[in-house]
């Protein structure tokens, strides 16, 4: 048999390195592929960014419109009436950021599922798996790849926007008073947009992890949130007790960033530590089931 | 002698009800080894078992001088083996050259040593033209090309092939085995290929482990495994029919078992026998232009092994 022209094979020179972040190639290779689409980036992205310029122009709007009020207010009743203005400025602005996190929570929820469905079924179901675990790579590196490309696309829609109109609030305050007087909105945003997105992101994940497909993964992730939603209305409703709407992650995270940012619920009156060991259990729940998926696609016993 | 690079002691692999290996003992030498079997013999368990993918029922694995049932020597084994799966594998989504990247960087390697390879050794098994095409617009032989690539990305010492021509055409059968064969025998990788074509593993390998129904059944090199069946002479007559006529006349007095094969005869004798065939020529007035011993064909070893293993 005539034998076919090979190309020279060449050695590796350099060396291989035991990686402490070997989960970022996964992430990073994540994020490439699922970027490529760009038609759902668009639809899922478009409200958040047109509302975060809506916002952030907002926000500047009120502090600039103050800016010029007070060249022209002297004296000390001036001095008074501008200081009520700003403070009643600085507290509208920070109204609008807390409700705008709070809002935004269903597109994090959408572009999570959206982008995070297919992230260990359809490594499953194409036998990717065979390859990551063919490297020296752990569950826990394989889990943060996945788990960081749900959290990303999570993030893109309900953190990175608070933090952009805090930002633009920072900016455009007269000297930094958004930050001096309400700094710890910046972090409440953060630590509310990581909540939310690790709950998210965990959910999908497991969703991913038990379903054969995407779609499959999809409306489970769908289905688990508006089912209990449904349940937790009515439930909540029928025995007329508020502490059941708990039972709905949603409106357990929206009571946690009410709770976050001392914003006064006005609906329903869920008990914080209700709320707290709502999202608290379906997070752990949601992370133990996929633990114990990962540990069988990587080594079946 | 060489240490071996693959040990297997008692290695036991259960699917419930199911044996798929059965105390298997065996040490894998140095070079390109072909596991041959049947399908359903183990084979394709036997590798994920030496990857650490499968967890052993009973019995110990040692590959490139680790224990892939341990989590530490897991991530050893995989650090110097390339794995080359059976099946459909590649990431939709992706690209050649984002694929061999993206591996290459999970096995150790920087971002820029694992984009130079990747370009490297999609060169070398036929890719270059390819390599910026999405992996859907890949066609099989394409694929099973780009999953030989990755499996050499971190050039390890080790190789695990399971079925590398799986699905290919003549053409692209050829090109993989050559590949196969390059690395082995010309570059000095330590390849195990798992197939159940022996006309691959013939062209591939040197030493040959034979299983079947999860059992081992014959080990050892190809040249001695054909070598060990021969028991026939193939001779050919100077001369024509009437040479011939007479030569097998002599043969048929003389008590010696023959059979026509076209210009040649098939004679069952010992090779250390082969003299008398001289005589019997010279007396029959011809001469012999040929004497061989008949090698039997690694299909021959592989059927006669599986054939006692049945009546077994």
């Amino acid at each position: 048999m005539a034998s076919t022209h090979l190309e020279l094979y060449r050695r590796f020179t350099g060396k291989l390195r035991p990686r402490r972040m070997a989960f970022w190639p996964i992430l990073t290779s994540g994020l490439r592929v699922l970027t490529k689409r760009k038609f759902p980036l668009l639809v899922l992205y478009a409200i958040p960014a047109i509302a975060t310029i809506v916002f952030s122009f907002f926000v500047y709007g009120k502090f600039a419109a103050e800016e010029q009020l007070a060249p022209s207010l002297d004296g000390g009743f001036g001095l008074t009436r501008m200081l009520a203005k700003q403070a009643m400025n600085m507290l509208e602005v920070k109204n609008q950021i807390i409700e705008f996190n709070i809002q935004m929570r269903l597109f994090a929820l959408l572009a999570a599922a959206w982008f995070g469905s297919g992230l260990l079924c359809e490594d499953r179901r194409v036998g990717a798996h065979q390859l990551w675990f063919a490297r020296p790579l752990t569950k826990l590196d394989y889990f943060l790849g996945k788990f960081l490309t749900a959290a990303f696309f999570g993030a893109c829609a309900v953190l990175v926007p608070g933090l952009v109109i805090c930002l633009v609030a920072s900016f455009s305050s007269p000297n930094w008073s958004f930050l001096r007087e309400e700094g710890d909105v910046v972090l409440k945003t953060l630590a509310y947009g990581v909540i939310w997105v690790t709950l998210v992101a965990s959910v999908t994940l497991c969703a991913s992890s038990l379903a054969p497909r995407r779609g499959f993964a999809m409306m489970g992730t769908f289905g688990f949130f508006v089912a209990l939603d449904a349940l937790a209305k009515v439930l909540g409703s029928v025995r007329d007790e508020p502490d059941l709407f708990a039972l709905s992650p949603l409106m357990a995270v929206r009571q946690i960033g009410y709770v976050l940012f001392d914003k006064e619920s006005t609906w329903p009156g869920i008990t914080p530590w209700l709320a707290w060991t709502t999202v608290g259990v379906v997070t752990v729940g949601s992370l133990l089931v996929v633990a114990w998926r990962l540990r069988r696609l990587e080594v079946v016993r | 002698m060489s240490s071996p690079v693959i040990t297997l002691l008692g290695l036991t692999k259960h699917y419930g009800a199911v044996r798929a290996l059965s105390g298997l003992d065996l040490e894998v030498r140095p070079g390109p080894v072909g596991l041959l079997g049947p399908n359903g013999a183990g084979k394709s368990t036997l590798i994920k078992l030496l990857l650490g993918q499968l967890a052993p029922t009973a019995g110990q694995a040692r590959i490139v001088g680790q224990d892939p049932s341990t989590a530490r020597g897991r991530l050893d084994v995989r650090r110097n083996v390339g794995y080359m799966p059976e099946g459909e594998c590649l990431i939709p989504g992706m690209n050649g050259v984002d694929l061999v990247t993206t591996l290459g960087r999970t096995a150790g390697m920087t971002k820029r040593d694992a984009m130079t390879r990747s370009h490297e050794v999609l060169d070398y098994v036929g890719l270059e033209e390819q390599r910026y095409r999405g992996l859907e617009e890949y066609s099989t032989g394409m694929k099973q090309r780009l999953k030989l690539a990755q499996a050499l990305v971190h050039d390890p010492p080790l190789l695990l092939l399971d079925e590398p021509t799986n699905g290919l055409d003549p053409h692209g059968r050829r090109h993989m085995l050559d590949l196969v064969a390059d690395l082995g025998f010309q570059q000095g990788k330590n390849v195990l290929i798992c197939s159940h074509l022996l006309p691959d593993i013939e062209a591939t390998c040197r030493d040959v482990v034979v299983i079947h129904r999860g059992r081992l059944l014959k080990t050892g090199s190809i040249e001695e495994l054909t070598r060990r069946e021969e028991g026939r002479l193939v001779a050919r007559v100077a001369g024509g029919a009437q040479e011939r006529a007479r030569f097998e006349a002599e043969l048929a007095a003389g008590g010696i078992v023959f059979e026509n094969e076209g210009l040649d005869l098939k004679i069952q004798l010992e090779p250390e026998e082969g003299d008398r065939l001289f005589g019997l020529a010279r007396d029959a007035g011809t001469a012999l232009t040929l004497l061989k011993p008949e090698l039997s064909t690694l299909e021959d070893a592989f059927l006669g092994a599986l054939i006692g293993e049945d009546v077994a």
